[in-house]
């Protein structure tokens, strides 16, 4: 089932995790394509993130308020993440794959770290 | 709970000699009676006795677990038939502990006596030292005693009817690698890392034999003990907690240093009497008292006694002894973010809930510290470590990192929103001592 995309103009977060097996695993070269691809976009900003608690199935990068993660990526694989930021479908593969409740206490962290303008989907 | 018994200030210290700075020679620790001890106990060849004995004494554990020392060798003299091996473990690597390195160096066959009269009781022929690869003293020193009781015929260092080989062996530096599971895996040759349990060391642990494995400052306790009598040593201490104990003080006293106190001193006794008070005389703000891996406490602890069920009604515990203390004026955001960077650091890497855990605890703190956080980072960290507690790890980190960040943020809220509100520390020139 593919999420529902945030309100048109509300301001998305992508959290790329820069901890050690994700970066194994390609997330520093993830980061710095995606940050590349969206740095003209106002609607999108790209972070860095330390820890999603999803080592073994890394390279993790989320996408919030959408709250999509993507796991299981590989080097090179930045066009996955930035089809679905740009109206492409979630990759089946790499997304919906999180344990339940790690990814629910992940919103609920990332929900306390974006501004008050990245509204979460109902 | 009523307080424990009067604590005897001239307790008599038995594992610490006044005034020695040298490392104690085979020669000068047999003319004070050692390894006496291990000769009546091999000489009466009755294990039974021998672990009654420290059942009596009430000895436990001084690594930080406090686990009762006779049991840890019953389970390992009455395991299955075969080989079994016992490890001392003196690699310390809780932040701000040196009795380890301090015993093993000066003191090293007082250590040796111990570990030599646990290997004869629980039938095993070789013991292991394990010492951090970076004490190079304490190194030195055991392997110079292990040597000596060679040239002096105890037959690869048991005594003459009693063979038991002794092996030191230097550990990584890193924090974990002090867990005995992961000391049974570097001694192994492995990665120096904790490993699932059950089953535990005692059961099935070095070459898969039952292993028992006790810190360096437990082992020394027991030619005493066996000695002069466990009666003589429940003299010591209180009920609960009977014996010395040595503490390690560190930052904000006169007189840091490694000390032996009786089980019971009042932690401001401590502080005076043995850290010659504070500097300056200033007033305390915090404790952790036994190391960074344990809550904090507030100055209303100075007056409990140093000892177990006192400290743990206070709210924290014992541990390994490493006293560090705060001064009023001193802001305690800096030195809880720099205990969670450590921990963040010390991880091993093997529990994704551990390493998000410290990580967390890092990211929001700096945050907090560098005026950028709120109450926000706050719920972070309580969602974070909720999370990462149901799951467990393979060790104890993930409560460890999580003790002194929620006891200060308990304990020392002002400096919290002081952060916040001020956005970032506006105690400039209060002195920290981290």
């Amino acid at each position: 089932m593919q999420p529902e995309k945030p309100t048109l103009g509300a301001k998305r977060y992508v959290y790329v995790c820069l901890n050690e097996d994700c970066c194994k695993r390609g997330n520093e070269r993830m980061h710095a394509e995606l940050t590349e691809h969206c740095a003209h976009m106002d609607d999108i900003e790209v972070r860095e993130y330390i820890c999603f608690g999803n080592c073994e199935d890394g390279a993790n990068t989320v996408v919030f308020p959408d709250r999509v993660w993507f796991s299981g990526l590989r080097i090179g694989d930045s066009p996955i993440v930035i089809g679905y930021l740009t109206g492409g479908a979630c990759s089946e593969k790499h997304t919906g794959k999180v344990d339940v409740e790690l990814a629910e206490t992940i919103w609920e962290i990332l929900e306390l770290d974006a501004p008050a303008e990245a509204q979460s989907v109902g | 709970m009523a307080a424990p018994a009067v604590v005897n200030p001239e307790a008599p210290r038995y594992l610490l000699i006044n005034g020695l700075t040298g490392t104690e020679s085979l020669a000068e620790y047999e003319s004070r009676g050692g390894y006496s001890a291990l000769g009546h106990v091999v000489e009466r060849d009755n294990p039974r006795d021998v672990i009654g004995n420290l059942e009596s004494s009430g000895l436990r554990g001084r690594g930080g677990a406090n686990f009762p020392t006779h049991t840890k060798w019953e389970m390992v003299r009455a395991a299955r038939p075969g080989p079994r091996y016992v490890i001392c473990n003196g690699g310390e690597h809780e932040p701000g502990s040196l009795k380890d390195r301090e015993l093993m160096t000066h003191y090293p066959h007082t250590v040796l006596e111990g570990l030599l009269i646990a290997a004869h009781t629980v039938g095993a022929h070789k013991a292991y030292v394990y010492i951090t690869e970076d004490q190079a003293q304490a190194l030195t020193s055991i392997r110079t005693a292990i040597d000596e009781l060679e040239e002096a015929g105890y037959r690869q260092g048991g005594n003459k009817r009693f063979h038991c080989e002794l092996v030191c062996i230097p550990g990584p530096s890193t924090y974990v690698s002090g867990e005995e599971t992961a000391a049974i895996n570097a001694i192994e040759g492995r990665e120096a890392k904790p490993r699932k349990k059950p089953p535990y060391p005692t059961v099935e642990g070095l070459f898969s034999a039952p292993t028992l494995v006790n810190n360096s400052e437990t082992l020394a306790h027991v030619p005493t003990i066996l000695g002069r009598g466990a009666a003589w040593f429940r003299q010591i201490g209180t009920p609960g907690s009977p014996g010395t104990v040595l503490v390690t003080l560190t930052n904000g006293v006169n007189r840091p240093g490694v000390y032996e106190v009786a089980y019971g001193t009042p932690i401001r006794a401590i502080l005076d009497n043995c850290g010659g008070g504070t500097l300056g005389g200033r007033s305390v703000k915090a404790i952790l008292p036994g190391g960074p891996s344990l809550p904090f406490l507030s100055a209303a602890a100075l007056d409990a006694p140093f000892e177990h069920e006192s400290l743990k009604q206070a709210g924290s515990s014992v541990g390994c002894g490493a006293i560090r203390i705060w001064l009023e004026g001193e802001c305690m955001v800096e030195p809880i973010l720099k205990f969670a960077e450590f921990f963040a650091q010390a991880q091993c890497g093997q529990c994704a809930p551990c390493r998000m855990e410290t990580s967390a605890f890092v990211l929001a703190l700096r945050q907090i510290a560098n005026g950028t956080g709120s109450s926000n980072q706050i719920r972070q960290m309580e969602k974070v470590a909720a999370f990462a507690g149901a799951k467990g790890g393979l060790c104890s980190l993930i409560p460890m990192a999580a003790a002194t960040v929620f006891s200060g943020l308990r304990l020392f809220e002002s400096d919290f929103r002081n952060h916040m509100e001020h956005r970032g520390c506006n105690r400039a020139g209060a002195p920290i001592s981290v």
